[in-house]
């Protein structure tokens, strides 16, 4: 009989145990699904860092490569110093295609500023409308840094009257 | 849920099969208990030896990702102080070469009636896009439809005439900036 009782109690001890700790167990998962939710806040905001990283990387990209695409467009659109003979028949080729009767070509070269040095070019003109401005459209869409600075133009039967200065750079 | 009675008492008989089924049914019990806690703490030991690993790894990275950009931030601020200039002027030389003088000539004419004659216009490459000009017009209804056209690029009317052969002419001040083209 006495056996009988110890492994009663046994028993009896063993359940009680088994059903604390299955008790336990999903008590201790519980709480450990409630601390996810603070590693999800600690990924969402690691994204956001992450984020923030890409957007300084990126600028510091765009830094880095700032020299070589300084350089290209040096050597894309500043008008290099033998070039400029080139450009300057450039444009009386161009006031010759478009009939125009320019006058007083003058340039003055400026001090040089870092590696480049400005030209102002001056003149007159007169053509008919259509020409003078087909003359603009031609010169604006040069790809080297020349521009026009100003421009005035007068408008007298279906003549244009216009002195304009033009802009030129150019690099040493 | 099954009633287990025990009857302990010492004169008592114990039917030996029919302890030994209960006895049995409670190992079971005591056994699937068991297996579950196992199952639910093999899981969760599996989660938390993931989640050390990944909360490892996320400050690994942050850290490392900390001390690039420090290492960026400053580079940008040295780069910055000097290719600021170069990039300022680059920039300001693009500005002006963008500056269209056809784009404007296109515009007066597409707002000009035919009534409408322009004398003369000085235009500037500059951000603001000054145009000054003169014109005449026919009537002072072609001449408000051309005030109404340009109203939106900060008009200035310098003045009006009147002419005595019925001609309006009118000095005129307006901006039209690259944006606005």
């Amino acid at each position: 009989m006495k056996k009988y009782k110890v492994a009663v109690a046994t028993l009896l001890v063993l359940f009680a145990m088994s059903v604390s700790g299955c008790l336990l167990s999903f008590t201790y998962m519980s709480i450990r699904d409630l601390s996810r939710q603070s590693r999800l806040d600690r990924q969402a905001s690691f994204q956001l860092q992450e984020k923030e990283f890409q957007k300084l990387s990126a600028e510091h990209k765009e830094w880095k490569n700032l020299p070589q695409k300084l350089q290209a467009f040096h050597r894309d659109h500043i008008i290099s110093m033998d070039r400029f003979a080139v450009f300057r028949r450039d444009l009386n080729s161009c006031l010759a295609a478009n009939r125009l009767k320019a006058a007083n070509i003058s340039s003055q070269f400026s001090h040089r500023q870092g590696k480049i040095r400005k030209v102002i070019l001056s003149f007159a003109l007169e053509g008919t409308y259509r020409d003078v401005k087909k003359f603009i459209f031609d010169m604006e869409k040069k790809p080297k840094m020349n521009f026009f600075e100003s421009m005035q133009l007068n408008g007298s039967a279906e003549m244009v009257k216009g002195n304009c200065k033009m802009e030129a750079y150019i690099g040493e | 849920m099954i009633k287990i009675t025990y009857n302990l008492a010492a004169t008592r008989k114990i039917k030996g099969w029919s302890f030994a089924f209960r006895a049995a049914l409670l190992v079971l019990a005591i056994a699937a208990l068991s297996a579950v806690t196992i199952a639910n703490l093999g899981r969760q030991l599996q989660r938390n030896h993931a989640e050390k690993n990944e909360s490892g790894l996320l400050g690994r990275q942050i850290s490392e990702m900390q001390n690039r950009s420090l290492l960026q931030t400053r580079e940008i601020a040295a780069w910055k102080k000097s290719r600021s200039k170069e990039l300022a002027a680059a920039n300001a030389l693009i500005e002006r070469k963008v500056f269209s003088f056809v784009a404007r000539l296109d515009f007066l004419e597409k707002i000009s009636n035919p009534g409408i004659r322009i004398r003369n216009i000085t235009l500037v490459n500059e951000s603001a896009g000054r145009i000054s000009m003169s014109v005449s017009a026919r009537s002072l209804k072609e001449l408000f439809a051309l005030y109404k056209a340009l109203a939106p690029y900060e008009l200035v009317i310098a003045n009006e005439n009147q002419t005595n052969d019925d001609e309006y002419q009118a000095n005129l001040n307006f901006k039209m900036s690259n944006e606005k083209i």
